[in-house]
């Protein structure tokens, strides 16, 4: 309290911009839940466990809420939010069955979780907020039929209302405002995918409103703790800041003001009782890099530096394609677009493909698609063709199991294209020799190779590469060997057809979490 | 504390009745929406219903909106074509217009972006019904009963524009739900059988359906050259193109919703296919050959057991049909 209330006096006293502290720069630190009243803890996931936990923000000590049994290593907390009392948690929870269900737990100690919500039709949930009477829980839905809808679940029996259906492409952030009329949330200002805005829907589903609407990208509303402001994170301005709006009855009370500038890539996660907004930021940077097998890597300069990965060399090595991430916004599925990078000349050009999310690329023989795993903008995942000439997408393998990184697939000589679900990665090549990686092993013709946690393979000519928990390998005859990759990020990578060569990407990105005491204006003024 | 708390509580029970909302049968969404300048009120569902069954709306007074919108048929009329005035046959079947509250554009072609400008053109069309645009006001005024409505809702003489509110309202509250597919998708397991279930398999796998037939209504309110509008080497309806002029629309209709599909045959915007075997059919062979048929078309290799199980589930969207305001008569 007494911390607190010296962040509060030196904000007043500084008089300028609300000044932030950082509360948890861990490894593993995420952004997945949300404060509680108090500001004394924010819920999150234990990075070494996978268990619901608080983090305690005055000592980034984490204490478990749940208590996974050795039984269930495959489960795992997400989402998180707080009730209003802060004597609950409603958290999403990758079950068994291989779906999140809606749980919620008390934050006393040994309290047991229950599960509220369980339909594997609604297979993704996302709790964003109570209402202000602990009835309903506030929850996103992914369907299986790739919407996602705005709903309110009884937190006594788990009966769902749903307000409002969406596209596949969900809101970044709900939020119930303090009085528990309005619903805020971001969502596409149009019909078709591109900068969102921020919306108010009544709880009771009679009324909706727009009250923020620009053709800048507005995301992640959290309502000011008297409910009089909505704050957001809009790149308006040209880098992501936070801004906040006014707001009287569903309308917007005026213009929205600056709070803080300058944050970059920020996610509002929730604000205290006292009116601290705690927020996540991701640092670091991605490139593309070049080196021989054994090289140190020779980092590309590229036109968008900072985010960009998973290159594709094409067949006859003259072109790199790669994925560049866009936008001021970098959480969930941002816009990652394919880059195409002439080698001989330095000349890059994007290819205008409408995917929703790109995982890897691969070059076709004859070079004129390449084939990428991810989904499309109806939500379905699987492997996709896009033309190198013009960006045209055609569903090669729709995968109705598969999430939105889609589905392990590669070239086959002949041009036509292989898939293999049950493998975490494949790779054929040029003469036709499959590879597939298993949960425990590399298999390739008669050999295998004892590697788990295979998430890309690659023939270097005749030699096999491999990135298996996060290093990459060379599968040589005589075994396993670790590569000496400097930085090497663990992704998507690609051997030029000499076999010499070898692009990957390097650099790590990081999340972190902030609390930024005095955000809100509204307050100020009461006070 | 707990003070804060009960006002907080009150505060959301206030908020969850204070405002009168159309109530939704299972798998919609609560939030209906409707124009700022047409909000949805049991009044003008109300009125909009008695217009809508009125055929003092067409020239010859012998065809309402009703008359092709047959409710014991989900408001359509097992027509190939739609039949106005004087047994005038059109080319497009009387779309379907179940929870059409959430649509984006309104006729086969989107040539109506509100439902308040949709309802208004089947009455002046001359095939249609037929009325002129400065006849429907006087016509309305001159039914006795009709005008005191008119004016009891909106608190002035009927106008046209208020005639546009009644009806949109009306059509507004034409819902449908509730039926096994939406108690499945709830988590009821046990709501469809296992042919159906595996048609949901197929409709959302193999048989790429949801390429367009997604969300609660089944549709993306998007358009789609399927070969419908091509036959004998040319253009028989150019859809979409006819509304915007972009030669990417040729042959284009918008997707039609799912809701009781297995009620309002025949199929396709002009009534072409019969049955829904023939649809499924018609979608194995990846639509008609056309110079822009939808990428998404493809052939299918359905077997015929692929195809009865898609239309199994096809049926298992039938279920409930809501119109005009619960309680109102």
């Amino acid at each position: 309290m007494f911390r607190r209330w010296i962040w509060v006096c030196a904000a007043l006293a500084w008089g300028g911009e609300p000044q932030a502290r950082l509360v948890w720069d861990a490894p593993g630190a995420n952004v997945l839940g949300a404060p509680s009243p108090d500001g004394d803890w924010i819920s999150c996931v234990d990075p070494a466990t996978g268990n619901l936990a608080l983090l305690e923000t005055a000592t980034a000590k984490l204490r478990r809420l749940t208590l996974k049994p050795p039984a269930a290593a495959k489960e795992f907390a997400y989402f998180s939010v707080p009730s209003r009392d802060g004597r609950q948690v409603a958290y999403a929870w990758f079950n068994d069955e291989g779906f999140y269900d809606l749980r919620v737990v008390e934050t006393r100690a040994g309290a047991a979780p229950r599960v509220l919500f369980r339909n594997a039709e609604a297979g993704f949930v996302q709790p964003a907020s109570w209402t202000p009477d602990g009835s309903f829980i506030l929850t996103l839905l992914f369907r299986k039929d790739n919407i996602s809808q705005i709903a309110l679940v009884n937190a006594a029996d788990g009966t769902v209302r749903v307000l409002k259906s969406l596209t596949w492409v969900y809101p970044k952030k709900m939020d119930i405002s303090p009085d528990g009329l309005w619903i805020a949330y971001d969502a596409f200002g149009g019909d078709r995918p591109g900068p969102r805005d921020i919306f108010l829907l009544a709880l009771d589903g009679s009324r909706a409103a727009t009250v923020v609407d620009h053709p800048a990208e507005d995301v992640f509303p959290v309502w000011s703790p008297d409910g009089k402001e909505i704050l957001f994170a809009s790149d308006r301005a040209g880098t992501m800041d936070a801004w906040a709006v006014r707001v009287d009855d569903g309308r917007p009370g005026g213009e929205p003001r600056l709070v803080k500038k300058g944050l970059h890539q920020f996610l509002p996660m929730g604000a205290t009782r006292a009116g601290a907004l705690v927020y996540g930021a991701r640092t670091g940077a991605t490139e593309v890099a070049i080196a021989s097998r054994e090289g140190v890597p020779e980092v590309l300069a590229t036109r968008t530096p900072g985010r960009n990965q998973s290159p594709a060399w094409s067949r006859d090595g003259r072109q790199l394609a790669y994925l560049s991430r866009r936008g001021a916004e970098n959480f969930g599925l941002a816009a990652r677009v394919i880059v195409l990078r002439d080698l001989e000349t330095g000349v890059e050009r994007d290819l205008p493909a409408r995917l929703a999310h790109i995982e890897s690329l691969r070059w076709s023989p004859d070079g004129e698609w390449l084939l990428a795993a991810g989904s499309d903008g109806k939500g379905r995942s699987g492997l996709f063709r896009v033309r190198v000439r013009d960006g045209l997408v055609k569903p090669e393998r729709v995968v109705e199991t598969a999430d939105y990184h889609g589905v392990p697939g590669d070239w086959n000589p002949d041009g036509s294209v292989s898939v293999d679900t049950g493998a975490s990665a494949v790779a054929i090549s040029r003469t036709g020799t499959r590879a597939r990686a298993l949960p425990d092993r590399v298999e390739a013709g008669d050999r295998n190779w004892p590697l788990k946690n295979t998430t890309w393979l690659e023939w270097a000519g005749e030699r096999l590469l491999a990135s298996g928990g996060g290093k990459p390998y060379e599968l040589a005859p005589a075994g396993l060997r670790e590569l000496a990759w400097k930085d090497y990020d663990g992704g998507p990578f690609s051997a030029h057809p000499d076999g010499k060569r070898v692009a990957f990407s390097v650099g790590r990105i990081r999340q972190q979490v902030w609390v930024m005491e005095h955000a809100f204006a509204s307050l100020d003024r009461g006070r | 504390m707990r003070l804060r708390r009960w006002i907080a509580g009150v505060s959301v029970a206030v908020a969850l009745h204070a405002a009168e909302s159309l109530p939704v049968p299972l798998g919609l969404d609560a939030y209906v929406p409707a124009p700022d300048a047409n909000p949805l009120t049991r009044k003008t569902v109300e009125l909009g219903r008695r217009l809508f069954f009125w055929p003092g709306l067409s020239r010859d007074g012998t065809l309402s909106c009703g008359g092709c919108h047959q409710p014991e048929r989900a408001f359509t009329d097992g027509r190939s074509g739609a039949v106005g005035v004087r047994a005038q046959v059109n080319a497009r079947r009387t779309p379907p217009i179940l929870n059409r509250a959430w649509g984006r554009a309104f006729f086969w072609d989107g040539r109506a972006p509100t439902l308040e400008d949709q309802v208004l053109q089947p009455i002046v069309n001359p095939k249609e019904m037929d009325l002129k645009l400065e006849e429907v006001a006087p016509r309305v005024r001159a039914e006795r009963a009709l005008g005191e409505a008119m004016r009891a809702v909106f608190g002035r003489e009927a106008e046209t524009a208020d005639v546009a509110r009644a009806l949109a309202s009306y059509v507004r509250s034409i819902l449908a739900g509730d039926s096994p597919y939406d108690r499945y998708v709830a988590g009821d397991r046990e709501a469809l059988t296992e042919p159906q279930r595996r048609g949901l398999h197929l409709f959302r796998g193999k048989a790429n359906c949801v390429a367009c037939h997604l969300g609660p209504n089944l549709t993306d309110e998007a358009f789609h050259n399927t070969g419908t509008g091509w036959k004998d080497g040319g253009w028989r309806d150019r859809g979409r193109y006819n509304v915007t002029h972009d030669e990417a629309d040729l042959g284009a209709f918008k997707t039609p919703g799912l809701r009781e599909v297995a009620r309002v045959a025949p199929y396709m915007h002009d009534g072409s296919l019969r049955t829904l075997d023939e649809v499924v059919d018609f979608y194995d062979q990846g639509g008609r050959p056309n110079p822009n048929l939808d990428p998404e078309l493809r052939k299918l290799d359905l077997t015929a057991e692929d195809k009865r199980a898609l239309v199994e589930f096809l049926g298992s969207l039938s279920g409930k049909v809501h119109e005009g305001w619960p309680g109102s008569r």
